[in-house]
C-alpha cells in the first residue's frame, strides 16, 4: 500500500521538474497528475500568460539588446546598467532615443531633427555630456531605435 | 506573363562573415576585414574594403602579414555564433515575405516567386528589409530558374544590387559574356571538359544539342542546359532532406599527445554529433572515429580510423560515448602528435522509424532523458550539463586557435553591444 501511494507522487515530482526544463506548456500534465482525468475547470478558460518579451519586441528579427553605460541618458530613465531593447527595423524620427556608432564606439542618445539636420543629446543634468552633431570630428550613423530600457533593480536572484 | 510561370529569387548576402563583424563593431565600418577559418587558418570571407586590397580567398593568412600590417587589417576569428544568429534572422526576414523558401547554405537562400506581379520589386524590398534590419548588405538574382536566379545574383553583386534575367533579350546578353565556370553547377573539371570541345559560355552551353551534352555529362549537366534555356528543372527543396552522415571534426589548436586528452576530445565531438543528431530527430545506426598527425608538421605520420555498428539504431549521448571511447583505445598510438580527430554518425535513420522491435527499439527512458539534457543546454548554455567522458576542465588545451574572435553579440547576455 505504502509503495502504491509513493508511486504516483513520485512520478508527479519527477515531471514536475522535466516539464519546468523542458518549458513546454502543452505537455499534457494534467492527465499524468490526475489518475482519474478529471477535467480542470479553468481549461475552456485559458487565456495566454502575459509575455513581456512580446511586449518590448515588436519584430524579434530585428532586436538586439545592448547594455547602457554611464549616466547620459538617466532623465530620460536609463540608469547606467540598463538593458537597451533596439528595433533596427524602425525608421528613426524627431524624438526617439536611438542607438547611434559614433566614431568607434556606440552610444544612446535622444534624435533631435530640424531641417534635415539630426543632433544627438544626453538627457542629464551633468554638464560633461554633450550633444552630437555629425560633421564635427567622428563619423556618426543611427543604429537602430531604442524602444524599450529594461533597469533591473536586483540582479542574479 | 503568365501567373503560373514559376519564379525564383536568391538572396546571397554580401561578404556575409566580414559584414556581420561590421555590424556590430562600429570601430570597423569602411576598414579591411578579413574573417579566417576555424584555428585561424585561410581566409573565409573579405570585407569589400579587403577585396580591394587583393587578398584572396582561401589564402593561409601568414602568407599575407606584410598587407595586413601595411594597411592595419582587422583579422577575425570565425565566430559562428554570431554568424547563425544573423543567418536566423536573415531567414525570419524573408519568411515574414515569401510563403516558400529554401534555405541554401549560411548566407544564402532561394525564395519562390511565382505569381508575384512585380519581382524584381518584391526583390528591392526584401534586399531593404534585409539591410534594415541586420546591418548587411544583400543582393538579389531574379530568374525563372534557380539557375537563373543564381546567375541573375552574380550580374547584381557587379553593383546593382538586384537584377531579374527574365527578359529573354537582357538574358542573351548575360549568357553570352558568363564563363562556363561561373554557372552554378559547373565545376572547374567539367569547365575543362567544356572548353576543350569550344563551348566557353552559358550560351554555348545552352545552345549545345542536349542528346551531346546528355552522352557526354550525363543528366545533371542536361539539367543545368535546360535552367539555362528558361526551363525549370530544379524545384524549391523546402525541407533539408534527412542526412546520410553527421561529422564533427577539429583541427587542435595544439596538437594532442596523451590518450586521456584525445579520449576527452573524441568525448567533446560525440556530444555535439549526437546533438544534431537529436535535433535532426535521427537515430545512428554506426559510429566513426578517426586521428591523424599533420602532413605539414616534421616527425611520425599516423592516420588511424574505426567504426564499430550499434546493436540497435540510438540517439543517446551516453551509449555513443561508450562505443566512442572503445574506437578511440583502439586507433590511438602513443608517440603520435594527432593534429586533427573527428567522429562520423552513419546509417541515419529517423528516431520515429526505427524498426519496431520490442527488445530492441531505443528505450523511452533513454530518449526523456536525452531530450531533458539538450532542453537545460539549450535554457542554460551549450555545455551547461556535461558528460563525466568531456573531462573535468572546461577549458581544453586542443580547442581552436581562435585569438581574435569576436563577442557573441546576439547570443550571450555578457556578450552584448556596450553604449555609452
Amino acid at each position: 500500500m505504502n509503495a502504491l501511494n509513493f508511486a504516483p507522487i513520485d512520478r508527479v515530482a519527477i515531471l514536475c521538474r522535466a516539464d519546468d526544463l523542458m518549458d513546454s506548456p502543452e505537455l499534457p500534465i494534467l492527465t499524468h497528475v490526475v489518475p482519474c482525468g478529471f477535467p480542470s475547470p479553468a481549461e475552456d478558460h485559458a487565456d495566454e500568460r502575459l509575455d513581456i518579451v512580446r511586449r518590448l519586441v515588436k519584430h524579434p528579427a530585428s532586436t538586439y539588446f545592448a547594455h547602457a553605460q554611464g549616466d547620459s541618458m538617466v532623465k530620460a530613465g536609463i540608469l547606467s546598467g540598463a538593458i537597451l531593447v533596439i528595433d533596427r527595423s524602425l525608421h528613426a524620427q524627431h524624438g526617439d532615443v536611438v542607438l547611434a556608432a559614433v566614431g568607434d564606439e556606440f552610444t544612446c542618445k535622444r534624435l533631435y531633427v530640424r531641417n534635415d539636420q539630426f543632433r544627438l543629446v544626453p538627457e542629464s543634468d551633468d554638464k560633461r555630456f554633450n550633444a552630437i552633431t555629425p560633421g564635427e570630428g567622428d563619423e556618426v550613423a543611427i543604429w537602430g531605435v531604442v524602444t524599450a530600457a529594461v533597469n533591473e533593480y536586483r540582479r542574479g536572484h | 506573363m503568365n501567373m503560373d510561370t514559376p519564379m525564383f529569387g536568391l538572396v546571397d548576402m554580401n561578404s556575409f562573415y566580414a559584414s556581420c563583424e561590421q555590424a556590430f563593431s562600429p570601430r570597423l565600418r569602411k576598414r579591411p576585414v578579413v574573417v579566417l577559418s576555424n584555428n585561424d587558418g585561410c581566409i573565409v570571407a573579405r570585407s569589400p574594403e579587403a577585396k580591394a586590397l587583393g587578398f584572396p580567398m582561401a589564402a593561409p593568412i601568414f602568407e599575407w602579414k606584410q598587407l595586413v600590417e601595411q594597411h592595419n587589417v582587422e583579422v577575425c576569428s570565425s565566430n559562428y555564433a554570431l554568424y547563425g544568429d544573423m543567418s536566423a534572422r536573415v531567414v525570419s526576414i524573408l519568411r515574414e515575405a515569401v510563403p516558400r523558401l529554401e534555405i541554401y547554405s549560411i548566407d544564402e537562400c532561394f525564395v519562390d516567386l511565382t505569381g508575384i506581379r512585380d519581382p524584381l520589386a518584391l526583390a528591392s524590398e526584401l534586399r531593404r528589409r534585409i539591410e534594415r534590419g541586420t546591418g548587411i548588405p544583400c543582393c538579389v538574382g531574379v530568374g525563372p530558374t534557380k539557375v537563373l536566379a543564381k546567375l541573375a545574383n552574380k550580374v547584381a553583386k557587379r553593383g546593382a544590387g538586384v537584377v531579374d534575367l527574365t527578359d529573354a533579350t537582357d538574358r542573351e546578353v548575360v549568357l553570352a559574356q558568363t564563363v562556363v565556370t561561373d554557372v552554378w553547377g559547373i565545376g572547374a573539371r567539367w569547365g575543362d571538359r567544356l572548353q576543350k570541345m569550344g563551348i566557353a559560355d552559358a550560351r554555348a552551353l545552352r545552345d549545345v544539342p542536349p542528346a551531346c551534352i546528355r552522352k557526354s555529362f550525363g543528366v545533371v549537366m542536361e539539367r543545368i542546359q535546360c535552367e539555362l534555356a528558361g526551363l525549370t528543372c530544379l524545384e524549391l527543396e523546402e525541407v533539408e532532406p534527412d542526412r546520410k552522415q553527421i561529422f564533427c571534426t577539429r583541427s587542435f589548436g595544439r596538437a594532442i599527445e596523451s590518450r586521456e586528452e584525445m579520449r576527452e576530445a573524441c568525448a567533446a565531438f560525440v556530444v555535439r554529433a549526437a546533438e544534431k543528431l537529436r535535433g535532426r530527430g535521427l537515430c545512428t545506426g554506426a559510429l566513426y572515429l578517426f586521428m591523424h598527425t599533420s602532413a605539414f608538421r616534421a616527425g611520425p605520420q599516423h592516420h588511424g580510423a574505426a567504426s564499430l555498428p550499434m546493436p540497435v539504431p540510438t540517439s543517446d549521448t551516453r551509449t555513443l560515448l561508450r562505443v566512442a571511447r572503445l574506437l578511440a583505445d583502439r586507433v590511438y598510438r602513443p608517440g603520435f602528435r594527432f593534429a586533427k580527430a573527428g567522429v562520423g554518425l552513419l546509417d541515419l535513420t529517423r528516431a520515429d522509424r526505427g524498426q519496431a522491435d520490442f527488445f530492441h527499439a531505443q528505450s523511452a527512458k533513454s530518449v526523456t532523458t536525452m531530450a531533458v539534457v539538450d532542453r537545460i543546454n539549450e535554457r542554460f548554455g551549450r555545455g551547461a550539463l556535461r558528460f563525466g567522458a568531456q573531462g573535468a576542465s572546461t577549458v581544453h588545451r586542443w580547442r581552436m586557435r581562435q585569438t581574435n574572435k569576436s563577442p557573441a553579440y546576439t547570443t550571450n547576455w555578457s556578450d552584448i553591444i556596450v553604449a555609452r
